[in-house]
């Protein structure tokens, strides 16, 4: 059940939230809530708008009716990067890692808006700053340590298998010190152990990091298990809302997807 | 061997940078004084070089941007830097047709301050036309754009005949210059490059050519990193422009062209992109391959048979070779691996291989 | 009112010129996405081909010219094969670099076979007339030349829209992967546009050097970069944009040295600020679609 915890506010709100494309509208008057500490799960059919839900979120699309809001700031037409600063931050359905850079460059790449570099006085060795690197590495190495990639630190972060790609991308994300993470089908690929583990270790870091999570996904069984809420859309309009449970039985979400993953338990 | 304990490497890598440094002092200082007028001012321009790949390397091999427009760079940094610190007496005469601009007549600036304000002013430019380039172009768009701008400078500076002596250009430098110069000012941007390496910063660049998205994603602003490292790469490329100047004791809107493009680019692609040490002995070989070869475009003798030299058989030798490269060494000929002191002493890995299959070895016999 | 017929004549012709070679650019770039650095090249290679016929061998010249055409298509087509086909699935820098390298070497092999200084082109003799309209000179070789590119490109444009190769070409223009999935021969399809785009720019080259009537190795320079231009302010992608483009860049560049004669100087940087004004306002150009990269 969805804690109607009153104590719990509201972290991302989206109201009447629309784009549209020249004539097609992606994204169609969508509200959504999102609760801080929530794993609230996105999902519909192919093409159904998800990413751009995110896209949305993220200014890369500027909205053309309604609006976003995080912690009650409204987003329109902000910069993408002053959106990570404010804490939000995103992965991509196809991983996006610094193929050249090692694992440990990834991470601290990700670490690089949080510690007020100036170019100048660094390169010149100045204002503290061999300090501020090797405090940036130290960080860089725990956090790799706490999701068990520190011994690939001095990898190249595409020599990994694909299921740490996916873990590394995620805990770049982290390393932006979020508030809200924004998954975007972070199993696609997997196979059911893969599955498994990434389902522990969104729990895991939602408990650790202290942050929200809004997931898009597509394997059932990870929504079901991790989600506290799940919005179904459809032709970009909202088709229903709900706890798992909820959604599951809902007859416009199972006409939607026609033939449901079979991943679904009845 | 077996490699230091661990307490020990840091001050063995101490050690070895010291006797470097050292070293590097003593060939200069030999380079100087002890060589052949000719194979100095090769030398010579194989630092000039360095300074000047090494720019393009910061804009291209770190970043990612496609800059076909560095000799622009180049140009601005020479002009700048000549005109500031030529005499009143020698602008005079050299703007003999239509007689300098008053402003620029009494200014005499010394020779380093004048180098320094030339990539100073080259690296202003960058800024200046960085931020609306950069911001929504990539690749061959970026490529052909920067390219029109560097043509735009040309054009410039071959009208602007008050202030640059149009096509004429302007003769005679003083040839004040000389090893010192040449390395101090490629040591200086080596090491610029190489803290850059290190520095989050850097790091920042090679992630934006790596996934801009990704790097934006992770909340930086690429525009302005971007132009950051635009203008970085084009300060150096004015140094470096100015000091090939004064290499050549003459500037004129026609030196700066395609030649010196492709050699810079020829030198970071087969250096290998971003990659520091590859750069400077690629400036060193290609350099001093450039001028080897000049022989082949002389008259030459070969068992008494007289053979024309052609005239640009080195530049076609050369485009074959970049094409070669290209097919087979998409990540330059050193890829990703940069010098560090402790791969001096430090055993390769592709000797672990032998060395264990001895190990191996003599263990079964056992 | 003469003055600027005059003007506007030269504009057209010239402008034909850049939209010939033009033409080639936008059809790689279209299909491959490669900005053909050594396209300009070619286009030089045309010019000195058919010098070496016309000039050296004496052969008359139409077939110098039909035979310059085809040799220099070969050689469009030998470029391809060698230079671009093996990147194909590389990183798009790398192709660039290896166009780069393919200008160079046609460049300066052209310089070491004919030597760097320009050479007289001998032009036949019907295209030595000159018209005197009122006041207006009109030399017969303008009019060759605009009817020349009216020709070739009614040409391409009945290959692309009524064969069965040109819709293969568009439909790989537009979706190089799904044409691929539907059974276009993607290799022979790229060779295809890479002989026309090269027999075009041999055309362009033996029309200016009939112009002059002049020929140096580093005429490329001059009208390559140029023509990209034209490509781009076009749209690049599409060749009715080429067409345009290169006329109106060729109209804009003889009306500014008419109209600012005191700047004549600066007439190389028009093109090069349309250039960069275009791709920064309208980068798809006139003509042009425009895509957005899907994140």
């Amino acid at each position: 059940m969805r804690p109607n915890n009153p104590d719990q506010n509201i972290i991302l709100e989206a109201r009447a939230l629309s784009v549209r494309f020249g004539g097609l509208t992606a994204v169609d008057n969508l509200d959504m809530a999102i609760k801080e500490h929530e794993i609230f799960g996105l999902i519909g059919p192919n093409g159904a708008g998800k990413t751009t839900v995110f896209n949305l979120i993220t200014q890369h699309y500027l909205p053309t009716n309604g609006d976003v809001f995080f912690m009650g700031e409204s987003l329109k037409g902000l910069r993408p990067d002053k959106i990570v600063k404010k804490g939000i931050c995103r992965t991509f359905q196809n991983i996006r890692l610094f193929h050249d850079l090692t694992v440990r460059d990834n991470i601290l790449t990700g670490m690089h808006i949080r510690n007020n570099v100036n170019w100048a006085l660094s390169i010149l060795g100045l204002g503290g700053y061999n300090r501020i690197e090797k405090e940036m590495l130290k960080k860089a190495d725990e956090l790799l340590e706490h999701v068990g990639l520190l011994k690939y630190a001095d990898e190249q972060a595409t020599s990994l298998p694909y299921g740490l790609q996916r873990r590394l991308e995620i805990v770049r994300a982290l390393a932006t010190e979020p508030k809200l993470l924004l998954l975007d089908e972070p199993a696609a690929g997997m196979n059911p152990q893969e599955v498994t583990e990434l389902t522990q270790f969104i729990r895991d870091i939602r408990a650790q990091f202290n942050i929200t999570i809004l997931l898009i996904e597509h394997h059932m069984n990870l929504v079901m298990k991790l989600c506290d809420q799940i919005i179904v859309i459809n032709y970009g309009k909202k088709l229903a809302e709900g706890t798992p449970e909820a959604v599951k039985t809902n007859e416009k979400v199972i006409e939607a997807y026609l033939g449901v993953d079979k991943d679904v338990k009845s | 061997m077996k490699a230091a304990s661990k307490q020990e490497k840091p001050k063995l890598d101490q050690v070895i940078r010291i006797v470097l440094v050292a070293l590097l002092i003593i060939f200069t200082f030999v380079c100087e004084n002890y060589i052949g007028e000719y194979p100095k001012r090769v030398i010579m321009l194989c630092a000039i070089y360095v300074i000047m790949a090494i720019g393009l390397n910061i804009i291209f091999g770190f970043t990612g941007m496609f800059s076909l427009g560095h000799y622009g760079f180049m140009m601005i940094g020479a002009y700048v830097a000549v005109i500031l610190s030529l005499p009143p007496e020698q602008k005079q005469a050299i703007y003999y047709v239509t007689g300098i601009e008053p402003w620029l007549a009494n200014i005499e600036v010394n020779y380093f301050l004048g180098i320094i304000i030339g990539g100073l002013v080259s690296a202003l430019v960058a800024v200046l036309i960085g931020f609306p380039i950069l911001k929504s172009l990539n690749d061959d768009y970026l490529g052909i754009a920067t390219l029109g701008f560097a043509e735009i400078v040309r054009v410039v500076i071959n009208n602007l005949i008050t202030i640059t002596n149009g096509p004429l250009g302007i003769k005679g430098l003083p040839a004040f210059i000389n090893i010192y110069w040449c390395f101090g000012f490629a040591a200086l941007t080596v090491l610029f490059a190489v803290r850059l390496n290190r520095v989050s910063t850097g790091r920042v660049f090679k992630s934006i050519r790596d996934n801009e998205i990704a790097a934006e994603a992770c909340g930086i602003h690429l525009v302005g990193y971007k132009v950051l490292s635009f203008a970085l790469g084009s300060f150096f490329a004015g140094i470096g422009g100015a000091l090939l100047g004064y290499w050549t004791a003459t500037i004129d809107p026609k030196m700066f062209s395609q030649v010196q493009n492709f050699m810079v680019l020829m030198i970071i692609v087969t250096g290998g992109r971003g990659n520091i040490t590859g750069t400077v002995i690629m400036s060193f070989v290609i350099t001093f391959g450039m001028e080897w070869l000049r022989f082949v475009e002389e008259p030459i003798k070969i068992f008494g048979m007289h053979f024309q030299g052609i005239p640009g058989t080195r530049m076609l030798v050369f485009s074959l070779l970049l094409l070669f490269i290209i097919l087979k060494f998409q990540k330059g000929v050193f890829g990703i691996k940069e010098f560090t002191v402790s791969s001096l002493y430090t055993r390769p890995k592709f000797l672990d291989r032998f060395i264990k299959a001895k190990e191996g070895k003599s263990d079964e016999t056992k | 009112m003469s003055l600027f017929l005059q003007n506007f004549i030269n504009g057209i012709s010239l402008g034909s010129m850049y939209a010939l070679i033009a033409i080639g650019y936008t059809m790689v770039y279209g299909i491959l996405r490669l900005i053909n650095f050594a396209h300009s090249n070619i286009f030089t290679v045309g010019a000195f081909i058919a010098f070496v016929f016309s000039a050296t061998l004496g052969i008359h010249w139409a077939f110098a010219y039909l035979l310059a055409i085809i040799i220099t298509a070969l050689v469009g087509r030998l470029t391809e094969m060698i230079a671009y086909r093996p990147l194909r699935d590389a990183p798009r820098i790398s192709v660039l670099i290896s166009a780069i390298a393919v200008s160079y070497i046609l460049e300066n092999l052209l310089v070491m076979i004919f030597g760097g200084r320009p050479k007289s082109f001998p032009r036949p003799a019907m295209f030595d007339f000159v018209l005197d309209i009122g006041s207006i000179r009109l030399p017969v070789i303008n009019i060759v030349i605009i009817l020349s590119t009216v020709f070739f490109l009614a040409v391409l444009l009945l290959i692309l829209y009524r064969t069965k190769s040109g819709r293969a070409m568009r439909a790989m223009s537009m979706d190089f992967d799904t044409a691929r999935l539907m059974g276009v021969n993607v290799d022979q399809i790229v060779a295809i546009t890479f002989v026309i785009g090269s027999s075009l720019a041999a055309v362009a080259g033996i029309l200016v050097a009939n112009k002059f009537p002049q020929i140096n190795p580093y005429m490329a320079a001059t009208y390559g970069n140029k023509a990209f231009v034209a490509a781009v302010v076009g749209g690049i992608g599409s060749v009715q944009g080429a067409a345009i483009g290169g006329v109106c860049l060729g109209l804009l560049e003889i009306l500014f040295v008419a109209l600012f004669p005191s700047l004549s100087g600066y007439r190389d940087a028009i093109a090069f600020l349309a250039l960069i004004v275009v791709l920064l306002y309208k980068p798809t150009g006139l003509m042009g679609a425009g895509g957005k990269v899907k994140v």
